[in-house]
């Protein structure tokens, strides 16, 4: 029996102990290399450190040179039921693309907070990327509880300061864990020092976290890739967002609103009766209408809305601000097309405060609440709906320069 | 759908992508069984005919096989294939006995592909790469931008999210897609069994030997195996992965050191 | 003064004579080397790689690189070891005899008869982790040397990682050079015959007779420095002559084989 994947990512502020969690887990499970823990105490040893688990994820990757997670680095440990892919994003501000780049490939996240110094700025900012990248499954972990005594108090104060915060941006942590990463306590097994602890461990909570299902059951979303001419037929190529499609559905072209009935689902030296979320296929048409890449098809009675403004949530992750009313390419779906964007708030992404500088500019690891104009119609939802419809990403000079994702389908 | 089929439909994805993105495009075809399963995907994308060439660089010491089957599939898969030499440095005795391997390396395979994206203004390649083959490839991007001299800036990347890919460039640059970045080497013969794609033999053993990774043939060793079907590698992948924990995980250790080593220019 | 260790060989990756002869006077153990015994170029003959680890196999097993073929520290993606390497080593002859430490054929390098693992394993090129490592090995071999082995080889592997990356930059690469003259010095007197040997010298990229390494590393640093095929070699109370690295073999059987 195939063990079933699951992504997922740590992370936290800096120093609250992401990596040393990782070693642990890594330890416990035994996924390590052979000798590696002697030849890490050895060094240890030598250089007069406690043993440090963080050490074998950096020894494990060049990071160590700057004590920090440079990229998205990404491993694997097993336990009986699950394969895990670790994607241990970096904390450090610096490198904020490459924490999103990760992240976004996460179905699943450890939040991960130091008790002894609380949440952080770099706390916040991640709880919001989880927010901003729709991830639901997240358990916070409350590290270092071995500096604080065990102590219950301390971890309540903590717990009740970290759940006030995500559940003012909409996260429910499933978890709250206290645990000790470096000595191990509630990583892979119950803690001794901390008896009035009696929920999952680590590994058990991780162990309840399930794969992301392809969205099979919502309203079909279908964006057109690219139009090839084989053998005569046109065919329209693309990635089933969600929902299902077969042949006699009849179907809305957006954002022309033509309507037009599947005539065949093609793949290479097939025809299906049926397509759903994830595949990638082909569709003919009954009639020749013209269709291009971008467009949005869709089934008739449930399509969404088509316009030129709407509003979201600005993530800049880009060094080079952005100017209120900036000329930028936006990507969404398949879509690309040219906006300007009117900055109506601008936050810090930690703190979620306004900033009351004004706004003129948008800055890195900024967030700003903002009008969307597109020069042309597009197809869209709110990232609640759909989120592979109603997320998108900014460009500027062929970069990426801040992601987005889709409050309100008007101004 | 199950794990191969999403692998498969999420490669199709992003190889359709590559070729709207980019139509001065070229498939890197080495014949080992990573392209070959790249090119296989390539014709499921584009229903059976490529519209963009194959680029198979010659260091004029391939294996005899890899010419016999270059020749053969190219012509029943109706593929535009090109052959790219260092024609130079082969004139020049140019071999892994001249001089140091690494250059006999750089000439004929580095330097010829340089010269053959140039000479046909190809301005991305789509590569058969996967994260599991060692640890620098975590670091990937599917659409990972290389300047003129070929380096990869890994530390400063593209954001890569949602499917949103890096697709333009400086014109002295070019992108390397990686469609099966996301597949193991187990899935990929999982996937050659499962769609029956014909794969060099010299992957089957042969005297108790076969080669795990084919090149050149003076700098390529076959390994200890007695695998001569693809169901027999399936499970000698199947039984050498879960026997061979500690090897496997020694290879992150050396993945880390070849990085340093890279970093030092040596490699 | 009884020895009772009979042969020092000190291997210095990467050092040349280009910066040893003019900077005698602050070299003060090179100098005194050089006064005390027999100092010369090794010219590597036409068709060697000159390349480390072909060189420092080919010193201590007697093979010539174009037998054993051990070229690059990475062959199809794998790291190389000392399996990999179809050659007999000193060390493996006369194991008892030898003791080695950092041969630097492999990375992170060999030894043999001692543990030592180096920072960054021994292919850093921070600078912190250098000085670290040239510290631990000139405090490992002191302990080595104090068991008195019969045959002791300590490699250093830092000037050649400096000069690839500082080549031209003449007093920063001295700093270097001072640093390994003043830690070879710490032991040096502790055997009765002592060599002294690089694998290769050094060049500025383009000048050497076979060019070994990309101009730009991986991580985007410009290479300035690369091997150049003349060796430097010293030797004191040495009775046989060394004019190739696989003499250095030789010499070692010939005294306790």
């Amino acid at each position: 029996m195939e063990k079933e994947d699951l992504n997922i990512v740590f992370v936290g502020h800096i120093d609250h102990g992401k990596s040393t969690l990782i070693g642990r887990l890594f330890y416990d499970t035994k996924s390590l290399p052979q000798g590696k823990m002697e030849e890490i105490e050895a060094l240890c040893e030598k250089t007069g450190q406690e043993v440090e688990f963080a050490y074998l994820m950096d020894h494990l990757q060049e990071e160590r040179e700057q004590n920090i997670t440079i990229d998205t680095a990404q491993t694997f440990f097993e336990d009986e039921n699950k394969k895990y892919v670790i994607i241990d994003a970096p904390g450090h501000k610096e490198f904020l693309k490459n924490m999103i780049t990760g992240a976004s490939q996460a179905e699943a996240a450890v939040l991960i907070v130091d008790t002894n110094e609380g949440v952080k700025e770099q706390t916040k900012r991640h709880a919001y990327i989880l927010h901003l990248l729709g991830i639901s499954q997240v358990m916070a972990v409350l590290n270092k509880m071995d500096k604080v005594d065990w102590s219950e108090e301390k971890f309540s104060a903590v717990k009740a300061e970290l759940s006030e915060f995500l559940g003012g941006m909409g996260i429910t942590a499933e978890y709250y864990i206290p645990i000790s990463a470096k000595k191990g306590d509630n990583v892979a097994s119950h803690s001794e020092n901390m008896e009035w602890y009696t929920g999952k461990n680590v590994l058990e909570a991780l162990d309840s976290f399930k794969p992301t299902p392809a969205p099979v059951e919502q309203a079909m979303r279908f964006p057109i890739q690219d139009a090839y001419k084989i053998d005569g037929k046109r065919i329209f190529v693309g990635r089933v967002e969600t929902g299902k499609i077969a042949p006699g559905d009849t179907v809305i072209v957006l954002p022309s609103k033509e309507k037009t009935k599947i005539k065949s689902i093609e793949v290479w030296q097939a025809q299906l009766q049926q397509a759903e979320a994830g595949q990638s296929i082909g569709i003919t048409t009954e009639d020749a209408l013209f269709i291009e890449r971008g467009n949005l098809l869709v089934h008739e009675g449930q399509e969404t809305p088509v316009t030129q403004e709407f509003r979201a949530n600005i993530f800049w992750i880009s060094k080079k601000p952005m100017q209120n009313g900036e000329r930028l390419k936006i990507k969404c779906a398949t879509e690309e097309a040219m906006c300007t964007v009117d900055v109506l708030k601008r936050m810090n992404s930690s703190s979620l405060d306004i900033n009351a500088d004004g706004v003129d500019v948008i800055e890195e690891t900024e967030v700003a609440e903002a009008v969307i104009k597109v020069e042309k119609p597009l197809a869209i939802e709110r990232f609640e709906e759909t989120p592979g419809i109603g997320r998108f990403v900014l460009e500027r000079d062929m970069d990426v320069v801040g992601s987005g994702i889709i409050i309100k389908t008007e101004a | 759908m199950d794990h191969l089929d999403s692998l498969e439909s999420k490669s199709i994805y992003i190889i359709r992508e590559a070729y709207k993105q980019f139509h001065n495009i070229g498939l890197l075809w080495s014949i080992g069984k990573d392209s070959t399963t790249l090119l296989w995907l390539c014709r499921k994308a584009f229903y059976g005919k490529i519209p963009f060439p194959a680029v198979h660089i010659d260091t004029t010491y391939k294996f005899k096989e890899i010419y016999e089957y270059r020749e053969k599939y190219a012509k029943e898969w109706g593929l535009d294939l090109i052959v790219g030499k260092n024609e130079a440095a082969v004139a020049g005795g140019m071999g892994p006995d001249k001089g140091t391997k690494l250059t006999c390396c750089t000439e004929l395979k580095t330097n010829a592909l340089k010269m053959t994206l140039k000479e046909h203004g190809l301005g991305a390649v789509l590569l058969g790469i996967r994260r599991d083959e060692h640890g620098i490839r975590a670091k990937e991007r599917v659409f990972s931008p290389r300047n003129k001299d070929f380096k990869w800036d890994y530390k400063d990347q593209p954001a890569e999210l949602w499917d949103k890919y890096k697709t333009e460039v400086g014109s002295e640059d070019h992108i390397r897609v990686h469609p099966i970045l996301h597949w193991t080497e187990r899935d990929i013969w999982d996937y050659i069994k499962r769609e029956n794609i014909p794969i060099i033999d010299l992957y089957f053993a042969k005297d108790g030997k076969r080669y795990r990774s084919i090149g050149c043939h003076p700098c390529c060793n076959p390994i200890e195996s007695n695998a001569s079907t693809v169901d027999e590698i399936v499970e000698e992948l199947r039984t050498t992965n879960t026997s061979e924990r500690s090897g496997r995980a020694q290879d992150k250790e050396s993945a880390y050191i070849m990085q340093k080593l890279r970093a030092l220019g040596y490699m | 003064m009884i020895f009772v260790t009979k042969l020092l060989v000190i291997g210095v990756d990467g050092a040349t004579w280009k910066v040893i002869k003019p900077n005698l006077d602050s070299l003060p153990v090179f100098k005194k080397l050089c006064g005390e015994g027999k100092s010369g170029t090794i010219v590597l003959p036409e068709g060697e790689a000159v390349i480390s680890p072909a060189i420092w196999t080919t010193m201590f097993s007697g093979v010539p690189g174009s037998k054993h073929g051990h070229e690059k520290y990475v062959k199809d993606g794998k790291l190389q070891s000392r399996d990999d390497i179809p050659v007999e080593f000193c060390w493996d002859k006369i194991p008892d005899k030898i003791v080695a430490l950092q041969v630097p054929f492999v990375i992170p390098p060999f030894n043999w008869n001692c543990d030592y693992m180096p920072p960054g394993f021994g292919a850093s090129k921070d600078e912190a982790e250098l000085r670290q490592d040239v510290e631990g090995i000139t405090a490992k071999a002191k302990e080595i040397l104090a068991s008195s082995p019969e045959c002791a080889i300590v490699c250093y592997n830092h000037l050649d990682r400096v000069q690839h990356f500082h080549w031209g930059e003449d007093e920063y690469v001295l700093e270097w050079y001072k640093l390994v003259d003043s830690a070879i010095g710490e032991f040096v007197d502790k055997a009765e015959k002592v060599i002294v040997i690089s694998d290769h010298g050094f060049c500025g990229v383009g000048e050497a007779r076979d060019k070994t390494l990309p101009d730009v590393a991986a991580d985007g640093q410009r290479l300035k420095g690369d091997h150049h095929e003349e060796a430097i070699i010293i030797t004191k109370g040495l009775d046989c002559e060394i004019k190739q690295p696989g003499d250095v073999y030789r010499a070692i059987m010939e005294m306790f084989g």
